[in-house]
């Protein structure tokens, strides 16, 4: 039984294009071990592409991605049985109530026997906390409960791949932050790759995270010991929002954003800027956008010698 | 409209269209549709010729563009529906009802811009009826008129486009109603129901014409109303225009179609129409209701073991049909709830034959409600396809299917869930069909349910086809992958490519699927001889279905879409170990199956398709017909040895004819028509002959005898026939020898001397078609040649001996001689006492015999199936009642015994008199005149028609000789029927004789003289005939006969002709009715009759003077519809009735008297005794009056 046994997912030199011409994924290689995995880059990274790789529903054009001893592409069949996925975006039958559908996909899971799967169906409704509307038909439910509704489906059969896609979108805050729990105790036992373009997402949650641009994997880290990397090289100053352009033109700035009617600026530097610039202790969103603009990570050499 | 809205609308209405032209499924419709109207186009051209009617009449242009109209409703229901219920399906609604455009505009765009999308793709109907006689060979004979723009212009404006706008209308409320575009498909199919049900039911079943043409959304039952009544010359010229009851429909059904869109309107506006869709839809996320959110739950997961072996697969396909039959279970509804009440309400009344009930037996019900309503069968067929595609499509337009397809579960549990859960949806249609029959043959009172044979056939052999077409279809939308296109293969492939098949000749069973021969029942010989062959087809045929549903399981998409390259790369993968092996299993059943199948169809049997017997039969005629004239001996005494054997569905016979020269010069040459249906051997003759020609394959053999035939010289002929069916052919089966109830149609069989003309081909565009001269149908009244033919009707002394299987019993005709028992086979030995005709039959079966003597020492005998009783007596009855009185009208009974036999017949309920013998299908046993509301046995009278075909002078083949059969074995009847039964029973006969008259009909016709057409045959001549009866007396019309009969009594040329029995009625009418004569039986008359009032006075002598206002018109009416007033001054029936009493329907006949009376209004004035309370001219409907109801009045009151 793999419950318990922990293996590693690889992912070797991944590509894909589209009909359209679109490169999704550009030779993506990446080794995630146990525990939850963030993936992090803006909307059209190619995330979600990789997600449904992993998801066994869509082929690379090259490539390979192994899971333990597992090869993902030539036997989906097989990792179809340890996989589960949260699609970023799905359905589900409106009429049918959460019980009877999570009942539905338990079987479809390979959960034959009456009773543990009354015993999993009714664990998970209580885990998602979906367990006091789980007579009531799915077609009422917010975007919450649906996302809650589509983790109780992924979580069903104890996998040992979990791949969520962008599962924080569109919730609550204080939804996000019990989704967010809910996984990082089901990461204690499986692989959890879950994509996001929310920083706070893996900041607070993955030991290991990939930073992704445009089908590309700029930065492959462990978040704490990027941020460590980071330490003493980022900058704050507080400007007129008139005075950005000059700014930017003088420095590496990473990030800005508005404040009381003025602006924050995040510069990335070896030494402190110049006179206004206090040193800050940088954070995951400053990886993150370090490594966006060339200034940590993959893209470093390129633009640093551009 | 402000100029902001208009602008709105009509951008709505341009986007509807933009979207709706650019989908490619719009365009394959049209493409459809062109397809079948050159098809279509093909029949209506061949119908037309044979009524000497321009194919493009302007009402056969109306007929084609409605039908066509009605095919469209599919395109209509796709795009309708698509408008309906886009936003919703795309979840761009909550932006459009949130953007500043109203909901009349909104509603009113999409609909409009939907409607003319419609209209643009059904431009296709006028392009093709103008395009089609271009391409169409079949018009080369001149059967189009000039081209009438005007006529086409009626067509699209008084009925395609209206019936687009219903049809449109209904389709996108309901589809907007019920937030799905299931609801335009329902839409349809009720329009459609309707239309069938409107003509078929309320008007041919119920006669309420008037009604059915207002009720019928397409305006099909006044088309149909006008092609009944106009004459040729109408329907070459008129133009369709509102009549018929047309625009009472049109305003009506727009008024239904504005009426659903205004209501959709107002439920809309109101807010009333649901967010929430059923059929499967999502519930849009903005209206949610439940919010309870607590702390996050602190539950261990257990763990389980997920099992993957074939329990588990087992466990997922139930899972998976499950949860199909939650998405079929609502349209299952739909549909099966009007069938279960149509058959219900409807379904004692359509166990009625001719009116009369039968016994509801379960072969009965199965066959009555198998033959039932075509849009039933149609609506299981469009429920298939429709959820078919739903199925399919379930988890995608749920958009859940990124959560089943990674799901560790393989394809083919999913695909055959989703079968399974369709087939369970048709096992519960026919389940409902077997509930549905028990619970009406239990209302009948009728307890004797074969439940076994329900399950042979309503739960076995006819749950194959749709559980196959399910498979097909389900493995089409895989395939095809697209949802509308789907559909469209579907039912292009299945409807498309039959009627494709059959335009360009292709019709066998193995390459169309429509062409394979179906079963019937019979309570005689079961399911023999169909179920072998239709169970080889059905396996073939299923083998295929298999073949693409494992393909197609190869080209399953899971997860997302992707290209058709990628998708067949993907296929090939897939294609290893047990899928390749799937594929290969079925594809070697298809040869396997296919190969037995095509060995028996071609090999052991000779394929024909259709268009080979009429290649045959002019082929024949241009070969031989030059020794039609040819003088040649003739038959007078056939000895026959007829080996049957039923278990083996084979015969032989063998037999010697006697020929005789009876002409005045020598013959040399003997020509010999061989049979076309069985195997002939060697012939050999009496002295040395010599075949010079054998053609057995146009079945004619020359022999020349060495010493010429003297006159008054005979010849011996020699010859054996042998049928010996070996496995099945691709045309249904013979009914000839079958394990029980064989029944053997001699001059199919056996060899006949001479040129047979009856095997020419005698429709005209048939003749056309293969080159033959132009000739009428039936030759000519005056054809003087024909008047002499004497094939057909030699006198034959026969003595047959017949051998079957034990415990069956062979009839032929004559007396029973002798049986006995040989090899544990029965043999019976026959012979015929006087000479009878060529047309006899031989039968064997497991029988009951009903035997008795008459009075006159005939020996009438009823042999029928030993379950058949129920109306021995009455038929016994009738026979013995006839045989008495008829012998006292027309002369003796030639023969010594007379016998009705039963034959199986194919579910069929007619009877054929031969001389001596008449044989009945099986459904006549059924028939229950006890039950009759009318109140009339018409058992009892049939069997005295067809007694009385015993009786009638031997017609020559021309023209009216119909009047001198047909129409003479019911006029005999109605003596009987007054004799035995009285003279208000007579009267209910008449009433059923009259329902035929209610069918609109032209009024341009031949005159009786010269009538072949059957309803002229069966009801206008024998109620001339009774009006004779009345008129001169049942005593003097007898002796006509009785001499007609005497005067050909040899059975020597000429033979009788309509012409000879108008000169004994001439002779037997006084010149006061000669005239009647003329009028009945030499012009095609119709008398307009008609009373205006009537007023009673007491007078002070005692009794009533009435004085009736009474206006008369008598016309003639040709061929061609063109009306001659006749100068009236004849005798006609006055009545007058007093009160009803004691529930009788009218009262006594106070006065019943023949008066003058000439053309115009007159008044008539007469005494009675008591007061009467109606009154009228010709109030036993004597003459020929279209409209008998306006003839009695009720009288008004003594002032």
């Amino acid at each position: 039984m793999q419950v318990g046994f922990v293996m590693e997912l690889t992912i070797r030199d991944v590509s894909v294009t589209y009909p359209n011409g679109v490169h999704a994924l550009k030779g993506v290689s990446l080794r995630i071990p146990a525990g939850m995995y963030g993936l992090l880059g803006p909307n059209g990274a190619g995330k979600s592409t990789l997600m449904r790789i992993l998801a066994t529903l869509q082929p690379p054009d090259s490539g390979s991605v192994h899971l333990g001893g597992l090869d993902v592409l030539g036997r989906p069949d097989e990792l179809r049985r340890t996989l589960g996925y949260l699609p970023q975006e799905f359905g589900v039958y409106p009429q049918l109530s959460a019980e009877k559908l999570l009942d539905h996909f338990a079987i479809l899971k390979g959960i034959i026997a009456r009773g543990p799967r009354k015993e999993m169906v009714d664990a998970l409704l209580r885990q998602v906390n979906l367990w006091d509307v789980r007579k009531q038909r799915l077609g009422g439910f917010s975007g919450g409960m649906r996302q809650r509704f589509g983790v109780a489906v992924a979580l069903l059969g104890n996998p040992t791949l979990l791949v969520v896609d962008e599962p924080t979108a569109g919730l609550d805050p204080a939804e996000r932050v019990r989704f967010l729990n809910l996984l990082s105790e089901v990461g204690d036992s499986s692989v959890v790759v879950l994509s996001t373009h929310i920083v706070e997402d893996v900041s607070e949650l993955c030991t290991r995270m990939a930073i992704i641009d445009r089908g590309e994997i700029l930065l492959e880290a462990e978040p704490l010991r990027a941020i460590d990397e980071l330490r003493g090289r980022i900058w704050r100053r507080v400007i007129d929002r008139g005075a950005l352009a000059d700014i930017e033109r003088d420095h590496a700035v990473i990030s800005s954003k508005r404040l009381a009617g003025r602006a924050v600026v995040h510069v990335h530097g070896e030494a402190s800027p110049g006179a206004g610039f206090d040193p800050v202790e940088p954070d995951l969103e400053d990886v993150y956008f370090s490594t966006m603009t060339g200034r940590y990570g993959a893209r470093r050499g390129s633009l640093a010698h551009g | 409209m402000t100029s902001i809205l208009r602008a709105q609308w009509l951008a709505i209405v341009g986007f509807e269209m933009a979207i709706q032209v650019r989908r490619r499924s719009t365009w394959l419709f049209v493409v459809v549709f062109l397809l079948l109207l050159l098809g279509q186009t093909n029949g209506q051209v061949i119908d037309a010729q044979d009524q000497g009617v321009f194919f493009n009449a302007p009402l056969f242009l109306a007929d084609s563009s409605v039908m066509m109209g009605l095919i469209a409703l599919l395109v209509m229901a796709a795009i309708a529906g698509d408008a309906a219920t886009r936003d919703v399906q795309t979840r761009l609604e909550p932006i459009m009802l949130a953007s500043p455009i109203g909901r009349a505009v909104y509603l009113g765009g999409r609909f409009v811009g939907a409607f003319l999308t419609i209209a643009l793709v059904l431009l296709a109907i006028p392009a093709a009826l103008l395009v089609a006689p271009l391409l169409n060979p079949a018009l080369a004979g001149g059967a189009a008129g000039p081209v009438s723009i005007t006529a086409h212009l009626h067509a699209w404006f008084i009925l395609v486009l209206p019936n687009a706008f219903i049809a449109t209308a209904i389709g996108f409320s309901l589809a907007f109603l019920m937030r799905h575009p299931i609801g335009s498909y329902l839409g349809a199919g009720l329009v459609f129901s309707a239309v069938l049900l409107c003509t078929q039911f309320i008007g041919g079943v119920m006669g309420q014409w008037e009604l059915a043409a207002l009720l019928n959304p397409a305006g099909e039952t006044s088309l149909r109303l006008m092609a009944n009544t106009w004459s040729p010359t109408d329907l070459n010229t008129r133009l369709v225009g509102l009549g018929g009851g047309l625009l009472w429909n049109r305003l009506f059904w727009l008024g239904i179609g504005s009426g659903a869109l205004l209501f959709t309107h107002a439920r809309f506006r109101q807010g009333k129409v649901a967010t929430t869709a059923r059929w499967g839809l999502r519930r849009a996320e903005w209206g949610a209701r439940i919010t309870p959110d607590a702390p996050l739950a602190e539950v261990s997961i257990p763990t389980v073991v997920p099992q993957f072996g074939a329990t588990a697969r087992i466990h997922q396909t139930v899972a998976v049909t499950r949860d199909s039959l939650r998405e079929v279970a609502g349209g299952w509804l739909w549909v099966a709830v009007p069938i279960a009440a149509f058959f219900l309400l409807l379904g004692p009344e359509m166990l009625h034959v001719r009116g009369t009930p039968t016994l509801p037996t379960t072969a009965r019900v199965i066959e009555g409600f198998g033959n039932a309503p075509p849009p039933l069968i149609i609506a299981l067929f469009v429920f298939i396809i429709l959820f078919a595609g739903e199925l399919i499509w379930r988890e995608r337009d749920a958009r859940m299917h990124v959560l089943v397809d990674a799901a560790p579960v393989p394809i083919w549990p999913r695909f055959a869930g989703k079968v399974l859960g369709l087939w369970i949806a048709i096992v519960a249609f026919q389940v409902l069909r077997v509930l549905t029959g028990i619970v009406i043959q239990a209302r009948l009172g009728w307890y004797d349910f074969d439940i076994l044979l329900y399950l042979r056939t309503v739960l076995g052999l006819d749950l194959i086809a749709p559980m196959m077409f399910a498979l097909f279809a389900i493995s089409v939308h895989v395939l095809v992958h697209q949802k509308h296109v789907g559909h469209l293969v579907v039912l292009t492939v299945t409807l498309g490519g039959g009627l494709l098949a059959q335009l360009i000749g292709v019709e066998h069973p193995l390459l169309v699927p429509l062409a394979m021969p179906g079963w019937r029942f019979s309570p005689i010989s079961g399911l023999d001889p169909h179920l072998g062959p239709f169970l080889w087809f059905r396996a073939y045929w299923t083998a295929w279905a298999l073949l693409i549903a494992v393909v197609a399981g190869l080209f399953w998409m899971r997860g997302a879409d992707s290209t058709l390259r990628a998708r067949a790369t993907l296929a090939r993968q897939r294609l290893t170990g047990w899928t390749a092996m799937s594929v290969a299993g079925a594809a070697t059943l298809v040869m396997l199956v296919g190969g037995i199948a095509f060995y028996n169809t071609n090999m052991l049997n000779a394929y024909e398709s259709s268009a080979a017997a009429p290649r045959r039969q002019a082929e024949y005629e241009r070969r031989y017909a030059r020794f039609g004239g040819a003088t040649q001996p003739q038959l007078t005494a056939t000895t026959l040895d007829v080996e049957m054997y039923p278990d083996g569905h084979g015969a032989t016979v063998r037999g010697v004819h006697h020929l005789v020269n009876r002409s005045s010069h020598a013959i040399d040459t003997v020509h010999v028509a061989v049979s076309w249906d069985v195997t002939t051997s060697a012939i050999a003759f009496g002295r040395s002959a010599r075949a010079t020609t054998i053609d057995d394959d146009l079945g004619h053999r020359v022999y020349v005898l060495a010493d010429p035939l003297q006159p008054g010289d005979s010849l011996r002929m020699m010859w054996e026939v042998q049928h010996a069916p070996r496995g099945f052919s691709a045309r249904p089966a013979s009914q000839t020898v079958l394990r029980n109830g064989s029944f053997i149609e001699t001059h199919n069989w056996i060899p006949t001397v001479g040129y047979q003309r009856w095997r020419e081909l005698s429709s005209a565009t048939d003749r056309r078609t293969h080159a033959l001269p132009a000739r009428p149908a039936t030759p000519s009244l005056t054809d003087t040649a024909a008047q002499r033919d004497p094939t057909g009707k030699e006198r034959i002394r026969l003595e047959a001996t017949v051998g079957t299987a034990a415990g069956q019993t062979a009839v032929a005709p004559g007396e029973l001689r002798r049986t006995w028992t040989r090899d544990g086979r029965n043999y019976f030995h026959y012979v015929t006492d006087e000479p009878i005709g060529p047309g006899y039959a031989i039968f064997s079966a497991v029988y009951e015999v009903r035997r008795k003597r008459t009075a006159a020492g005939v020996t009438i005998e009823v042999v029928h199936h030993p379950a058949h009783g129920a109306n021995v007596d009455r038929m016994m009855h009738g026979i013995e009642a006839s045989l008495d009185q008829y012998a006292q009208r027309f002369g003796p009974y030639p023969q010594s015994e007379l016998r009705f036999v039963e034959y199986p017949g194919d579910g069929g309920s007619g009877l054929h008199a031969a001389n001596g013998v008449v044989w009945y299908q099986a459904g006549f046993s059924l028939f229950d005149p006890g039950n009759d509301p009318r109140n009339f046995d018409l058992v009892f009278a049939v069997v005295a028609h067809e007694v009385a075909h015993q009786f009638q002078p031997l017609p020559a083949r021309v023209e009216g000789s119909a009047l001198l059969s047909e129409s003479f074995a019911w006029y005999a009847a109605m003596g009987v029927i007054e004799q035995v039964h009285g003279a208000d029973h007579l009267e209910r006969f008449l009433d059923f004789m009259r329902e035929d008259f209610l069918d609109p009909r032209a009024r341009a016709d031949v005159p009786l003289l010269r009538a072949s057409e059957s309803f002229v045959a069966y009801r206008k001549g024998p109620f001339a005939m009774h009006a004779l009866r009345q008129y001169v007396g049942q005593a003097e019309v007898d002796r006509a006969w009785r001499r007609l009969r005497e005067h050909h009594a040899t059975g020597e040329p000429p033979f009788a002709t309509s012409l000879d029995l108008m000169r004994e009625f001439r002779a037997v009418t006084p010149d006061s009715l000669q005239y009647l004569l003329g009028d009945l039986f030499e012009r095609n008359t119709f008398w307009e009759l008609q009373a205006h009032g009537a007023r009673s006075m007491p007078l002070h002598a005692g009794g009533w003077q009435v004085t009736l206002d009474v206006e008369a018109r008598k016309v003639a009416v040709d061929t061609a519809g063109v009306e001659t007033a006749i100068p009236m001054n004849d005798l006609v029936e006055i009545g007058a009735y007093g009160v009803a009493k004691g529930g009788a329907a009218t009262g006594n006949t106070l006065h019943r008297a023949m008066h003058r009376v000439r053309t115009g209004r007159q008044v008539i004035t007469f005494i009675v005794a008591e007061e009467p309370v109606r009154a009228g001219i010709d109030p036993r409907r004597l003459l020929v009056d279209v409209t008998p109801s306006d003839n009695v009045v009720e009288v008004s009151g003594g002032r």
